[in-house]
């Protein structure tokens, strides 16, 4: 179920930057009146992209609830705090 | 686009990220804007892992658990190596040697397959079964040298921090060559650990504000889906010792390249 979804998020991702591509390409060309509406596409997509790897963690951290591996669980949220962790570093608390 | 494909193939072939052939072109491309460059290529590294771990191929050859436990202490490695400050000469000489060393091993064990045809065995708590395509039976493996696995993990997430090499590269010759993990499923395995280690720095690229083309983005990344189904089906097809002396060569190339940058 899951898979299902992550691969959902892949496709749509997948598509939405085709979609976006082709659009900004359009614009390029002078096809189509310019806009901000390709770039915000693509970004969303990329956003949804980013966002598969954390989900699959949750994914699996939720099968291993589930069976009771308990093991398997903790390493699972440790990856989770330790990146959660970096984000917040890089994003926050490295001196520039 | 077609460095995105080179990637992709790459990805799903090998378990690596593909970036030595895409910053090169985006660089090029971008002119000479290297952390756009490297911001785009790590999206394509998430774009092939996830295309990886989610397809039913790939799949078939990870080995979660094991994945779970080695990116524990490559994302630690990646964290701790937030503290270390190493010149970037040190640094790519040190990858340099590494990679090179790694390659002459990988090419003298290339014959090693590291599969057990009895697949009755107990395989412990890392171990696991695949459906050989070499051979076409089911087939089992056993981890060894766990403690050196979870080391090279870590030294993998410190190198990623320090000189933005993904930690595929070193993980999946080391898993194979050391730790009786067939090539497949250390490919396999490493696809997932390389996706999940390249979100912070996108995350932080991206905060930063190096990712100012997206249009460059959206095309690495088509690139890189339409490269991994390549590289699946290339993968199907290729021989166990095709894609270890792949891993070499490209290990030499990327050894090569980073004594270049060093002197």
């Amino acid at each position: 179920m899951a898979v299902r979804l992550l691969r959902g998020c892949l496709t749509l991702s997948a598509a939405a930057l085709l979609v976006g591509l082709l659009w900004s390409l359009a614009v390029a060309r002078g096809a189509i009146s310019p806009s901000s509406y390709p770039d915000t596409v693509i970004r969303a997509a990329l956003c949804i992209l980013v966002a598969i790897p954390v989900l699959n963690l949750f994914a699996v951290l939720a099968g291993a609830v589930k069976k009771g591996d308990r093991m398997m669980a903790a390493a699972v949220v440790l990856v989770l705090v330790m990146l959660a962790f970096n984000v917040v570093w890089l994003t926050v608390l490295r001196p520039k | 686009m077609l460095a995105g494909a080179a990637a992709g193939s790459l990805g799903a072939l090998l378990g690596l990220g593909g970036g030595i052939f895409l910053v090169p072109v985006l660089d090029h491309v971008l002119g000479g804007n290297f952390s756009e460059a490297k911001a785009i290529s790590l999206i394509a590294v998430i774009a092939t892992s996830s295309f990886v771990t989610l397809a039913s191929h790939g799949r078939r050859y990870l080995n979660l658990r094991l994945a779970m436990f080695l990116q524990m202490f490559t994302v630690v490695g990646a964290t701790a190596a937030n503290a270390v400050t190493l010149g970037d000469r040190p640094s790519r000489i040190v990858f340099a040697v590494t990679a090179l060393v790694v390659a002459v091993i990988m090419m003298m064990k290339r014959h090693q397959r590291n599969v057990i045809h009895d697949t009755s065995i107990d395989v412990g708590q890392f171990g696991g079964r695949f459906h050989d395509d070499d051979t076409r039976e089911d087939v089992a493996y056993r981890v060894r040298r766990l403690p050196l696995a979870l080391f090279i993990a870590f030294v993998a997430g410190v190198l990623s921090t320090l000189i933005g090499v993904g930690g595929g590269v070193i993980i999946v010759p080391a898993l194979n060559t050391w730790c009786g993990v067939p090539i497949r499923v250390a490919a396999g395995t490493s696809a997932l650990m390389i996706g999940v280690t390249a979100v912070p720095a996108v995350v932080a690229g991206y905060a930063a504000g190096s990712l100012n083309q997206p249009l460059f983005a959206a095309a690495g990344v088509l690139g890189v889906l339409a490269g991994s189904r390549a590289g699946f089906w290339i993968g199907a097809r290729a021989r166990v010792k095709s894609l270890k002396t792949l891993l070499a060569a490209v290990l030499v190339v990327m050894a090569v390249r980073y004594f270049v940058m060093a002197f």
